[in-house]
């Protein structure tokens, strides 16, 4: 990339308070020293912390950087500070150019006046003039896809028709940075994707930075990425890994949320993991993944049906292994242990939650039941928009 | 694009620095239209679910002024003598209060009722501020109406001086935007601010000679100098009747305060914003 230089952070820091009164009081006094003209302390104060701790990044034109990390990791207060909304409190941010933000869709929508109304304020609110508007004003109609809506107080709006013309407007503004957090997560899918192709057509003129939870969008979108924890740069580098970093962080913290159920007749005491013999949570797409479970039974259970459920992270479940409809299990008396391989794990990139289940075979009564007893972290550099994925040939026919 | 470079890094500009200045009337000069959207937002959609719509500008305006001119005829409290007709008098100078007292107003709460639009779009906030006025300056040509049928209807002719009275309505405004500039900010955070401010404004109509001619006796009559309104709105009823200016002095210095105030105010809202937008 030999663009030029459009967004340069030097060390950024920016300190928050943890508590409301002293974030007050610290404000008076910071508000009397500005006011005095008199360079402030930078030291940490009692209950502050670094929101963003020590961050520096340089994107140029044409480029588009992901900031990725877990709720509170600094992601909206970067980008509030890159979009000038408050300064930083050490360092420095440069940006050259006009800057667009998508991070409130519809920015100053009145609800009694029309769309057409709304188009012109919102739109001077972004910074648009009102001739660049009346230019403009067609193409912006039709990327909302409103028609005849358009002169409807938006108060009737259903909320796709809000926020595409939201969007419409904003996409308008020809920006030489794009700050966009995580906008894209409503509107229907016809909507979303011609935002994507919309977003693919400004990248080429802008710099983008782009937030967003969906690392499927990240990896779609972004050249790199940042991996931010507690306000500063675990990471930085190409998207993937940025991604695999976040997951391995995230696998680990969500690993508590195990639960159990059933009714004692089994107990799960275990489960692991192999790959040619490695017992670990990361492993990669197309594996052949050995899985043991370990299990205890007061009286032996003559016949179990044993199931390993996985889970995306927003709880949908994506793949089973089961001996259901098969022979089942008997379970001696005591410790056993039971295994089996899932052939070329067909799971693309993404963190998953495993559930473990022994049951009767016709599945009414749970012997056993551990939910989030392990979760697990996929790499692969695919990605795609169903979380399995089967390589196939294709043969003419 | 290079000559449109930002550097965003700890504040550390003196109240008096001149680049902060000039970058500060750039921003203003280039927020026109922004202002003037804001506004047309605001006022058009005022009245739109409304039926008697732009009577509810003078409404309020007429009646107060209704039963405190049916008091005076009727001797319940003495009225003294106004240069102007009565009538004339009070309506003229409950609109101008109006102009200052609703702008003060809806200073104070425009950062609260933008809501989100403060923490999350980077824009010049002044014109949040400096659009509420719209409304309320609306309102004043409108309220102008009744005063013109009053006029009418006592032959009253004012002066050529009416001429002056928009420079001091200019400085009536940046009066009350420059206060507004503080309270708005400081409303953010301690949201009383929009009440204390309309009840305050409601004891100010009384401390200024408005439905009263200017007292001429101590100590009433220190009502026409020490509230800081005072001047600006006894200047105005002089020019309409067309009489000398009977406190210059007192004039010269709240148009002076009025400017100061402003400019005050403009210079504290741009230091203290991002500050308060942090914490909002």
């Amino acid at each position: 990339m030999d663009g030029e230089v459009l967004i340069e952070l030097e060390h950024v820091r920016k300190k928050y308070c943890r508590s409301l009164r002293k974030s007050m009081l610290y404000g008076v006094h910071d508000i009397y020293s500005d006011l005095l003209g008199r360079p402030l302390d930078p030291a940490l104060r009692a209950d502050e912390f670094y929101a963003t701790d020590d961050v520096s990044l340089t994107v140029r034109r044409g480029e588009c950087v992901g900031l990725i990390g877990s709720n509170g990791a600094g992601k909206s207060t970067l980008l509030k500070m890159i979009n000038g909304i408050f300064m930083p409190d050490e360092g420095r941010i440069t940006v050259r150019g006009k800057v667009g933000a998508l991070i409130e869709v519809g920015a100053g929508f009145h609800p009694l006046l029309s769309g057409r109304e709304n188009i012109y304020i919102s739109a001077s609110v972004l910074g648009m003039s009102r001739r660049e508007v009346d230019r403009k004003l067609e193409s912006i109609i039709a990327f909302a896809e409103l028609g005849e809506f358009i002169d409807m107080p938006i108060k009737n709006y259903s909320s796709g028709m809000y926020v595409r013309l939201g969007f419409a407007v904003a996409a308008h503004l020809e920006p030489d940075i794009l700050v966009i957090d995580e906008v894209l997560a409503v509107g229907d899918m016809a909507f979303r994707s011609k935002c994507y192709r919309e977003i693919d057509r400004l990248r080429k003129k802008c710099a983008i930075i782009f937030v967003s939870h969906s690392m499927q969008q990240v990896s779609r979108v972004c050249d790199r990425a940042l991996f931010l924890e507690h306000g500063r740069v675990v990471y930085a580098g190409d998207t993937a890994t940025a991604i695999h970093r976040l997951n391995e962080s995230t696998a680990r913290r969500v690993g508590d949320g195990r639960e159990d159920a059933g009714t004692g007749a089994v107990s799960i005491e275990g489960i692991r993991l192999e790959v040619d013999g490695q017992a670990g949570t990361t492993v990669r797409h197309g594996d052949d993944v050995t899985v043991t479970v370990s299990l205890r039974a007061p009286e032996p259970v003559a016949d179990a049906v044993i199931n390993i459920a996985f889970y995306t992270t927003d709880e949908s479940l994506v793949m089973q292994c089961t001996n259901q409809c098969l022979p089942g299990n008997s379970i001696p008396a005591g410790d056993s242990t039971f295994s089996t391989v899932i052939p070329a794990l067909p799971l693309v990139s993404g963190i998953y939650h495993l559930t473990a289940l022994v049951q009767s075979p016709d599945l009414l009564v749970p012997y056993a039941w551990t939910k989030k007893i392990l979760s697990i972290v996929v790499e692969s550099e695919i990605t795609s928009n169903a979380p399995v994925r089967l390589p196939v040939q294709w043969a003419a026919q | 694009m290079s000559q449109n470079i930002k550097t965003y890094s700890p504040a550390n500009s003196s109240f008096l620095d001149g680049r902060a200045w000039r970058r500060m009337v750039a921003d203003l000069w280039g927020s026109r239209e922004l202002i003037r959207s804001l506004a047309y937002r605001d006022y058009s959609v005022r009245y739109r679910q409304s039926v008697l719509g732009y009577v509810w500008a003078v409404a309020p305006q007429v009646i107060t002024v209704g039963i405190f001119a049916f008091l005076a005829r009727y001797r319940v409290f003495d009225m003294g003598q106004p240069t102007l007709p009565y009538l004339v008098h009070a309506l003229w100078s409950i609109s101008v209060w109006q102009l200052f007292s609703v702008s003060l107003v809806n200073c104070t709460n425009s950062l609260v009722t933008a809501g989100s639009l403060v923490t999350k779009i980077n824009f010049p906030k002044e014109s949040l501020v400096i659009a509420s006025t719209g409304k309320a300056l609306i309102d004043f040509l409108i309220r102008l109406v009744p005063v013109f049928i009053v006029m009418l209807w006592t032959g009253f002719v004012p002066s050529a001086a009416v001429l002056y009275i928009p420079f001091i309505l200019v400085l009536v405004m940046l009066f009350a935007i420059g206060i507004g500039f503080v309270l708005a900010v400081v409303n953010l955070v301690i949201r009383d601010m929009g009440n204390m401010v309309s009840m305050v404004m409601t004891f100010g109509m009384f401390l200024s000679p408005i439905l009263y001619p200017p007292p001429v006796t101590a100590p009433f009559s220190l009502v026409n100098v020490l509230n800081p309104f005072s001047p600006l709105l006894i200047a105005t009823q002089e020019m309409l009747a067309g009489a000398p200016q009977s406190q210059p002095v007192a004039l010269a210095l709240t148009a002076l305060l009025s400017v100061v105030v402003f400019a005050v105010g403009w210079r504290v809202f741009c230091i203290t914003m991002p500050r308060v937008a942090e914490r909002a």
